[in-house]
């Protein structure tokens, strides 16, 4: 582990490395502060960039972009009220009254110190955390990856459709039709490309994720009444070292927020805008001063941020482990593990592979180490992004997306496809259809459809293998679980409210 | 007879998500029947997820058309002038660019989508114009874009 670790040191610490690392904590900072840009659109934009890269160095630009965007979201939030990202929404409830108040500064320089800390925490005790990763990883053969793939879509479906599960549904089985174009995974059928050359490799999962994500934010957001993201800002009040023993004074509930974000970042279909919520709750319920908070409550940025920021090192997880994304941003980032070669699993963890995990954790360490820097220092130029106008960033992003996706193998059919691609994910928004499910199954379709075909061939073709392995059963009863879980929640609510008309009469 | 009303209130104050249903249906029969001229190693994974899309997507339709909750505001099955203008123009810029290259088709896209919208182009707008085609000068010269 040792070895692994210094050598993880050495590729990091080489200078086009730390060039890269600094370059997309910044892209991160900037994207995460445009509301309806975001870390995902900021990664799948990167993903081209990073063909002529190392497989490392591609992956610490994006991991870098990822961490810098945390942090970013939580400038917009704090400034006009407006979250950059899911991740920084719970930052409003008590940085926006805080800019209000004229502690703009304090307020952004606290989810500054709390970002990076927690990062740095989280970065840390994930790499500790590896070492017990290998003998889990080593229990998954293939019928386990199959169940375990549709455990984390089922998951994945469940926490975004907020209630509507049929159209998480639809939208997965979308994404997972849509892998069945192509060659076939374990067989040279050719399937559905009406004897078209382009359609032979599929409809590639990069055109989908830049399409889906950023194509369709930008008719998304084109939509949108508003002139600029933010008309005017205000940046003065108390300064950074108030914020450090601020963070002192919150120790507690500081170090809890991280293990929140760890633990939510590691499980499938949560992420971010998931634990600042419940960190910045969890912080509320224990609090001795209730009557603080919503009123500008120092104590709920710091939960809110240094849980989003630890989420990064958490979500890595999953993804590095399993190959299933924790979130929409990992699904991203997945996405440019896949086009570097790399496959998680068991080789992600051993040789060579696990020097690569450990340069990406300590990427993660070094990019919040670089957030703190950026975030106190640069304060006030930060908070001018807010002010680009809409439409510049609308046509700078789809010049990116159209000329990224077809510098990669220079192929006209690939920037069809992200347009294609954004108009249905610009449908699936209008009437709410997910579209994380979606994409993520596009990611996983074909390592679903050639697990499936390996483990039935395991079984000379029967279904029963998923029932007589006991991580496969188990996976198997949590896929149906989840599935039914928003049906036994709604029975749960309608008994207690039973119970409770009882009790009143 | 009243039923029969209801239904058709649901029908044309859902009308943009019918459609999108509708379109699901037909990819999943689309994949459905193209399977049969696989192998059955090679058709077991669409026709599996053909069928469930099918389903899902029947279900939907049916308790869209059988609900009872009415909706207080139709929803509009056409987009913004905006978002028209955003979709045309890309779609336009990505068809432009095999023909023109992406330095020109670039520019056209920029000041369609900064006046479509605006309808009117400031000296801000001129920078961004200009970041544009410094864009694609770089991708011209790192990842060798046809610039013509």
């Amino acid at each position: 582990m040792l070895d692994a670790l210094i050598n993880g040191f050495y590729i990091l610490l080489r200078l086009n490395t730390l060039l890269l690392l600094s370059l997309g904590t910044i892209i991160g900072i900037i994207v995460g502060a445009l509301p309806g840009i975001g870390p995902t659109l900021g990664i799948a934009l990167t993903i081209p960039f990073t063909f002529g890269l190392s497989p490392e160095n591609a992956l610490i630009l994006l991991i870098s972009i990822y961490g810098g965007a945390m942090y970013g979201g939580a400038i917009s939030s704090i400034l006009i009220n407006t979250p950059g990202t899911g991740s920084a929404a719970a930052t409003t409830l008590e940085g926006y009254p805080m800019a209000k108040k004229g502690e703009a500064m304090f307020a952004l320089a606290l989810s500054a110190l709390s970002s990076g800390f927690g990062g740095i925490l989280a970065g840390i005790l994930v790499i500790f955390f590896t070492l017990f990763l290998v003998k889990f990883v080593l229990l998954f053969a293939t019928p386990e990856k199959f169940m375990l793939a549709l455990f984390g879509i089922c998951l994945i479906i469940v926490i975004t459709t907020k209630g509507n599960l049929i159209k998480g549904l639809i939208s997965a089985t979308f994404g997972l039709l849509i892998t069945a174009v192509g060659i076939a995974p374990m067989t040279a059928d050719v399937r559905y490309t009406f004897m078209r050359p382009d359609f032979y490799d599929g409809l590639g999962y990069l055109p989908a994720l830049i399409g889906l994500f950023a194509v369709a934010e930008v008719f998304r957001l084109s939509g949108i009444k508003q002139a600029s993201i933010a008309e005017r800002i205000d940046v003065s009040g108390r300064g950074r070292m108030d914020a450090f023993k601020e963070i002192l004074r919150n120790f507690k509930t500081f170090i809890k927020s991280v293990f929140i974000g760890i633990f939510i970042g590691s499980i499938p279909g949560a992420g971010g805008s998931v634990s600042n919520f419940l960190a910045y709750a969890e912080a509320r319920r224990v609090s001795k001063n209730p009557e603080l908070w919503g009123k500008g409550n120092p104590e709920g940025i710091i939960a809110s941020e240094s849980s989003n920021n630890a989420t990064v090192s958490g979500a890595l997880i999953p993804t590095l482990t399993f190959g299933i994304p924790g979130s929409a941003t990992t699904a991203a980032l997945l996405g440019g593990l896949l086009l570097h070669g790399l496959r998680p699993g068991i080789k992600m963890f051993t040789g060579e592979g696990l020097n690569i995990t450990y340069s990406i954790f300590l990427a993660v360490i070094f990019s919040h180490i670089l957030i703190l820097f950026l975030g106190l220092t640069l304060i006030r130029p930060a908070g001018k992004i807010v002010l680009i106008k809409k439409e510049h960033v609308m046509s700078i992003v789809i010049i990116l997306a159209v000329l990224g996706i077809f510098s990669m193998q220079q192929n006209y059919f690939d920037i069809y496809q992200i347009v294609i691609f954004g108009v249905i994910g610009y449908i699936f928004n209008k009437y709410k259809y997910p579209v994380i499910p979606a994409i993520i199954s596009i990611i996983l379709g074909r390592m679903i459809e050639s697990n499936l075909f390996r483990s039935l061939r395991l079984s000379g073709g029967s279904f029963s293998i998923f029932l007589q392995r006991p991580i496969s059963l188990i996976l198997l009863l949590g896929t149906i679980l989840v599935l039914f879980s928003p049906f036994l929640s709604r029975y749960g609510k309608k008994l207690k409210n039973k119970k409770s008309c009882k009790k009143r009469a | 007879m009243n039923n029969y009303k209801h239904i058709f209130i649901n029908i044309s104050s859902n009308i943009g998500e019918i459609l999108l249903i509708l379109f699901f249906i037909i990819l999943s029969l689309f994949f459905f029947i193209g399977s049969f001229a696989f192998t059955m190693e090679a058709k077991i994974f669409p026709i599996v997820v053909s069928f469930l899309l099918f389903i899902l997507s029947l279900f939907k339709l049916i308790s869209i058309l059988l609900s009872k909750e009415v909706k207080r505001q139709v929803s509009k099955i056409y987009p913004s002038r905006s978002t028209i203008i955003t979709i045309l123009s890309t779609i336009v810029y990505v068809i432009l660019a095999r023909f023109i290259g992406f330095l020109i088709s670039s520019f056209i896209f920029v000041l369609i989508l900064l006046y479509g919208i605006d309808l009117k182009l400031t000296i801000k707008d001129s920078f961004i114009v200009l970041l544009a085609l410094f864009l694609v000068y770089v991708f011209y010269y790192t990842l060798r874009i046809p610039l013509y």
